[in-house]
């Protein structure tokens, strides 16, 4: 499933074959790619270049994807691979990957400091319901790359475990690892947030 | 279950707190069901687990709140995204890179 291959040329001759399969298949998952892309990038700019050159090489490579199987998987892990390319050239791509590939998932679905902050003032968490669009995308936009990514592909575009680690080219054990940490931070920013704005009672940053 | 069960078991745990392993009425424990919580709501365990945790979450009274706790949070993230959509242009533009990529790849 990997996706770099720049030399593949286009499918000599049968040009409008593989032109019109790409079309038909790659081309209606742009608009997924795009919110993946938005997010990665944070910038509407940053973005479309991103699903631009994604959709380039997967155009290039799509002699390489098996009909019939995930495309969106498929192209979502060019442009995962892209915009690590890009982004590195500024700033090393991992801030945190340290763990290992089982850290313990289980006990960061286990514990759950801010439901144990909240539980006395709001014990089902409905002041999640309060916080605006924007608050949650911002936070979603300031998690570590690597939470980042596992959080977009599973909460807002609805990919399953094991998608996600073909995409990150990850152990699904590390999916989950980084899956939960990245939920259990944004449990505690919109927490600190829902604070501030007096949604909920508590202390910010008491975690 | 039959909601008159499901009544039966609610009113039957009320104060009786968390459970514990090996409870009389043969459910997994608040441990457990905490730690297969994130993957009971991604619908990633396989049918037997998950059903366990189902059962466990729906009748103890200590961890439905958790529950609900964590679906708020998960249905707040997915709410946040449902609009981003490419805009026409870049769609045409798009397209017309690749129209271009195959023209130079032709023969």
């Amino acid at each position: 499933m990997t996706s770099e291959n720049e030399d593949t040329p286009a499918a000599a001759g049968g040009d409008s074959v593989h032109r019109v399969s790409f079309i038909e298949e790659a081309i209606p998952h742009m608009d997924a790619v795009y919110r993946f892309a938005l997010r990665l990038t944070g910038t509407q700019d940053g973005a479309e270049d991103l699903v631009q050159d994604t959709f380039l090489r997967a155009y290039r490579a799509w002699d390489q994807y098996t009909p019939g199987t995930r495309c969106k998987s498929w192209l979502f892990t060019i442009c995962r691979n892209v915009f690590l390319r890009q982004h590195e050239r500024r700033q090393r791509h991992d801030e945190i990957v340290q763990e290992t590939a089982q850290e313990d998932a289980a006990s960061l679905s286990h514990e759950a400091p801010v439901f144990a902050a909240s539980k006395d003032s709001d014990p089902e968490g409905a002041f999640f319901k309060s916080i605006v669009d924007e608050e949650i995308l911002e936070a979603i936009d300031d998690l570590p790359n690597e939470y980042r990514m596992a959080v977009i592909l599973s909460d807002l575009e609805d990919l399953s475990y094991n998608e996600i680690a073909e995409i990150m080219e990850i152990p699904v054990g590390t999916v989950k690892s980084r899956l939960f940490r990245g939920r259990r931070q944004l449990q505690k920013r919109l927490h600190g947030y829902a604070v501030e704005m007096g949604y909920i009672s508590g202390t910010v940053g008491d975690q | 279950m039959k909601p008159f069960d499901r009544l039966r078991k609610l009113f039957g745990s009320i104060g009786r707190g968390e459970h514990r392993d090996g409870a009389d009425d043969g459910m997994i424990s608040c441990e457990e069901a905490k730690t297969r919580l994130f993957e009971f709501l991604d619908g990633e365990l396989a049918e037997i687990s998950h059903d366990e945790v189902e059962r466990h979450v729906e009748l103890c009274k200590a961890c439905y709140p958790r529950l609900q706790f964590e679906r708020h949070f998960l249905d707040a993230l997915q709410a946040a995204e449902d609009r981003g959509t490419a805009s026409p242009e870049l769609k045409d533009r798009i397209l017309k890179v690749l129209a271009k990529e195959s023209a130079n790849d032709s023969f």
